[in-house]
C-alpha cells in the first residue's frame, strides 16, 4: 500500500511497482484513488502481487497490507491501521502540514515518527529528499522510496530496470535509476547491519 | 501478443478498437475519462469530446445509424443527462453496433451522489454488460459491439471506480479494421419514432430482449462456476472479487449481464446450493430480482448501501465476521484545496465580501464552499446554479445580491439554457462564468471554448461573451479575475444594480 500528497508521484512510484511485478511474471493488480490527487489532497495506492490465479481483490483487507510505503509522515499515520500486525513500514521522512491545519492539531516530525514507531514492528526509514537531492534531481524522491521498497520484494534486478525504465519520463532513466539505486542499498546495507 | 498492465479504462479503449470503432464521443467525468482519451492514442478515426453527454450520445447514435460501430462514454450522473435518447434509442435499434459506457462512483471518489446505474438497464430496457476486471473490460466491449449489432440495440457497459481505476493483466488481441461509415438507411418506421411507429418498435424491443435472454441464461457472461455445494454466492463487478477471496472454495454465480436477468441461470443456481448469498455494491438490484422469483437469500445489512464494498465487507457477510473496529487515526485531515495560483480563488474573496448568496455549481470553484472561503451555498447538479439563482430571485426580495457562479465547460454542458431562461424570464439574479480556459476538475479537457479538440489540435472557439449576449443578456462584462481592484469594481457594480431596489 503507498500513501502521500498529490504532487509527490505516488501513484508513478505504484505504476513502477507494479510493472515490475508483472515483469517478474507475477499475476498483478493495482487501484489507485486519483480524485483529488491534483489538489493537494491524500493519494492512495494498491499493489497486489501473487503467483497466476491468486489476486482477485485490487485492494486488500484493512490489517492484511505487508509493506506500507509512505511517502508522507501524517498520511503514513492515516495508514497505520492498513498494516499487518508484522507488516513492515517504508517511510520518507516528510512532513507536508494540511494547508488548514490548526498548529497544535499537527504533530511535528519527531512525534509524528515516534508514533509510526511504537506501532510498526519494522520500519525503515528514507530520506528520500535528501537522496534525491545527492543525485540531482529531487523530482526522483518518490524513485528513491520505491528503490528501498524493491530490498524487501522478491523481484530481480532485471524487473526493477525494466519497469524504471518504461514508466519515469524518457530522459530521466538514467538518473530514476541511480535514485532506485540510492534507495535500494540504503535499505539493503541497513538490513545487513541490523542482522 | 505479450500481456499488458491495463485499467479498465484503458481496457475499454483497447477493446473498443478490437472491435474496429469507428466514432466515439463523451464528456469527461471521473472515473470515466480516461477512456476517450487512451481510444485517441490507438485510433485515428474521430474521439470527441461534446459539450455535454447527450449530445456525445446522440452523436454515437449518429454515427451507428451510418453504420459505424460507435461508443459514447460518461460518468454515473452522465446517463441522466443522457438518458432521453437512450430510452428511445432501444427502440430504434442500430446500423452499427453502438456502446454505452456508464462509469458509477460508489463511494464517491468524486462525485455528488452514488446512484446506481444498473437501474438504467431495467428502466430503459437497454442490455447491460459488467465487466469484474480489465480482461473483461476489453473482451465485454467488444463483444458488446457484436451483441449491438446482433440484437439491433445500444448495449450498456457499465463500471465502478475500481474497475475503471485498477490495473490487472490483459491479453490483448489484433486490433481490428475501421468498419466504414455508409449511407444511413431511409428506414423511418424503424427510424422516426412517432407514436404509431413507437408501438411497433416498443413490441419488437420486448422481442429483442427475450432473445437477449437466452444470452443472459446461456453462460457466457454470466456464469456458474462449482465449488462447495454448502455456500453460493451470486455476485458481480468488483464485488465477486471481494467475495472469491473472502470464499475461495464456494460456489459462485457470477453476473456479467445483469440484464436481461438470467432468471433460468439463478434459479439452476439456487437449487444446487444449501445456502444462498447474494453480495452486489450499492443498492439491492440482483437481490431483488432473486427474492421476485421466490427464492429465499441472505444479503448485505442496510448499513452496506452507502460507499464501496471491501473484502472485509465481504467476509461480513459471508461469514458474519464483524472486523474490528479500527479506532479513527488521529491526523489532521488533508482536504483538497483550490491550487496556489487558482484564478476562481478573488472572484469568491469577493463575492463573500459583497455578502453575496451564491448558488453553484460543479468544478474546482465548488472547493470554495469549504474554509477558508465558505462562500458557495449550493452545489446540486451541473448547471443547476444558473436555475437556482434565477428560481431564488423570483420568490426573494432582500438585500443579498443573488449570485450563479458556474465554470466554463460547466457552461457550455449545461449553463446555456439556464441562461435563455434568465433572459426571457427577466431575472434580476448574477451569473459568473469562473472561465479558466479548461475542465479543470476531472483534469484539464479541453472543451468548445478552449480553441482545441480532444487530439489538442486546433479547433474553432465558442466566444462565450458573445453568446450570452446572443441569447439577449443585456450586460456583459469580462474582466481578469487576477486584477483585484477591477474585478471588485466589476462585481460590486453589476451584482446589485440589477436588483429591483438598486435598478
Ligand atoms: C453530468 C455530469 N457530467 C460530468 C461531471 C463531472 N464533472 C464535474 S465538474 C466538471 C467540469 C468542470 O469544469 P469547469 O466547469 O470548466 O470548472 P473547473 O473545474 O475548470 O473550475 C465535470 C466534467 C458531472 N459531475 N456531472
Amino acid at each position: 500500500m503507498l500513501v502521500g500528497v498529490g504532487g509527490q508521484g505516488v501513484l508513478t512510484a505504484s505504476e513502477i511497482i507494479a510493472q515490475a511485478c508483472r515483469h517478474e511474471g507475477y499475476d498483478v493488480k493495482k487501484s489507485e484513488v486519483h480524485g483529488m490527487a491534483q489538489r493537494g489532497g491524500s493519494v492512495i495506492s494498491h499493489v497486489r502481487y501473487a503467483e497466476a490465479g491468486r489476486v482477485h481483490a485490487p485492494v486488500p483487507a484493512q490489517g492484511q497490507v505487508d509493506i506500507l510505503v509512505g511517502f508522507e509522515l501524517l498520511e503514513t499515520l492515516r495508514a497505520l491501521g492498513w498494516l499487518k500486525v508484522e507488516g513492515t513500514a517504508v517511510v520518507n521522512m516528510l512532513l507536508v502540514t494540511p494547508p488548514l491545519a490548526a498548529g497544535g492539531a499537527v504533530p511535528n516530525r519527531d512525534e509524528a515518527v515516534a508514533r509510526i514507531r511504537q506501532h510498526v514492528q519494522r520500519l525503515v526509514s528514507v530520506k528520500g529528499e535528501e537522496l534525491a537531492h545527492r543525485v540531482g534531481n529531487i523530482r526522483t524522491a518518490n524513485t528513491t522510496v520505491v528503490g528501498a521498497t524493491a530490498a524487501l520484494m522478491p523481484v530481480s534486478v532485471d524487473s526493477w530496470q525494466q519497469a524504471v525504465a518504461e514508466v519515469v519520463p524518457s530522459g530521466t532513466g538514467q538518473i530514476n535509476w541511480q535514485a532506485f539505486e540510492l534507495g535500494r542499498d540504503m535499505t539493503l546495507n541497513r538490513e545487513a547491519n541490523s542482522k | 501478443m505479450a500481456q499488458l498492465l491495463l485499467s479498465g479504462n484503458e481496457a475499454i479503449a483497447r477493446g473498443a478498437c478490437q472491435a474496429g470503432v469507428g466514432f466515439a464521443a463523451g464528456y469527461p467525468g471521473t472515473p470515466s475519462s480516461e477512456i476517450l482519451q487512451t481510444l485517441s492514442a490507438l485510433t485515428q478515426v474521430p474521439i470527441e469530446w461534446a459539450p455535454n453527454e447527450k449530445t456525445a450520445l446522440e452523436a454515437a447514435v449518429g454515427a451507428a445509424l451510418a453504420g459505424a460501430r460507435a461508443l459514447a462514454t460518461m460518468k454515473h450522473v452522465g446517463l441522466n443527462v443522457a438518458a432521453d435518447p437512450l430510452f428511445t434509442a432501444v427502440y430504434t435499434g442500430v446500423e452499427g453496433g453502438l456502446v454505452i459506457v456508464t462509469a458509477d462512483d460508489p463511494g464517491l471518489h468524486s462525485s455528488q451522489n452514488e446512484q446506481d446505474n444498473r437501474h438504467y438497464a431495467f428502466a430503459a430496457k437497454a442490455p447491460m454488460l459488467e465487466p469484474a476486471d480489465s480482461q473483461e473490460g476489453l473482451e465485454f466491449t467488444q463483444r458488446a459491439f457484436e451483441l449491438s449489432e446482433q440484437f439491433d440495440i445500444p448495449v450498456l457497459l457499465r463500471t465502478t471506480t475500481r474497475i475503471s481505476h485498477s490495473k490487472a493483466l490483459v491479453q490483448p488481441g489484433p486490433i481490428a479494421p475501421v468498419q466504414p461509415g455508409r449511407e444511413p438507411p431511409e428506414n423511418r418506421a424503424k427510424y422516426v419514432m412517432i407514436p404509431a411507429n413507437a408501438r411497433v418498435r416498443h413490441r419488437d424491443l420486448l422481442d429483442r430482449l427475450a432473445s437477449l435472454t437466452e444470452i443472459s441464461d446461456s453462460g457466457e457472461f454470466n456464469r456458474i462456476e462449482p465449488g462447495d455445494a454448502s455456500l453460493g454466492i451470486i455476485a458481480s463487478g468488483v464485488a465477486y472479487q471481494y467475495a472469491r477471496e473472502a470464499a475461495p472454495q464456494a460456489s459462485f454465480l457470477k453476473i456479467g449481464m445483469p440484464f436481461p436477468f438470467p432468471a433460468e441461470l439463478v434459479r439452476e443456481f439456487a437449487g444446487s446450493v444449501d445456502r444462498l448469498v447474494v453480495f452486489e455494491e450499492l443498492d439491492r438490484v440482483l437481490e431483488a430480482q432473486v427474492r421476485a422469483l421466490g427464492l429465499d437469500c441472505e444479503a448485505k445489512p442496510d448499513e452496506m448501501l452507502v460507499g464501496e464494498l471491501s473484502p472485509q465487507a465481504a467476509a461480513q457477510v459471508i461469514h458474519g465476521v464483524r472486523p474490528p473496529e479500527a479506532p479513527a487515526p488521529d491526523v489532521p485531515p488533508r482536504p483538497p484545496i483550490m491550487c496556489a495560483g487558482c484564478p476562481h480563488r478573488p472572484v469568491f474573496y469577493i463575492l463573500k465580501k459583497l455578502k453575496c448568496y451564491v448558488t453553484g455549481d460543479i468544478g474546482c470553484y465548488t472547493l470554495s464552499t469549504l474554509p477558508p472561503l465558505e462562500t458557495l451555498q449550493t452545489c446540486l447538479c451541473m448547471g443547476a446554479g444558473v436555475g437556482q439563482a434565477h428560481g431564488i430571485s423570483q420568490v426573494y426580495d432582500g438585500d443579498r445580491p443573488i449570485v450563479a457562479v458556474i465554470g466554463d465547460s460547466t457552461f457550455i454542458h449545461s449553463g446555456i439554457t439556464g441562461l435563455v431562461n434568465m433572459a426571457y424570464n427577466q431575472s434580476t439574479a448574477t451569473v459568473v462564468i469562473l472561465d479558466n480556459r479548461t475542465t479543470a476538475m476531472t483534469g484539464g479537457q479541453n472543451h468548445p471554448a478552449t480553441g482545441r479538440n480532444l487530439r489538442g489540435e486546433p479547433a474553432p472557439e465558442l466566444d462565450l461573451a458573445a453568446l450570452c449576449r446572443a441569447v439577449g443578456v443585456k450586460r456583459v462584462r469580462v474582466v481578469d479575475s487576477y486584477d483585484l481592484t477591477q474585478l471588485e469594481e466589476v462585481l460590486w457594480r453589476n451584482v446589485f444594480s440589477s436588483m429591483p431596489k438598486h435598478a
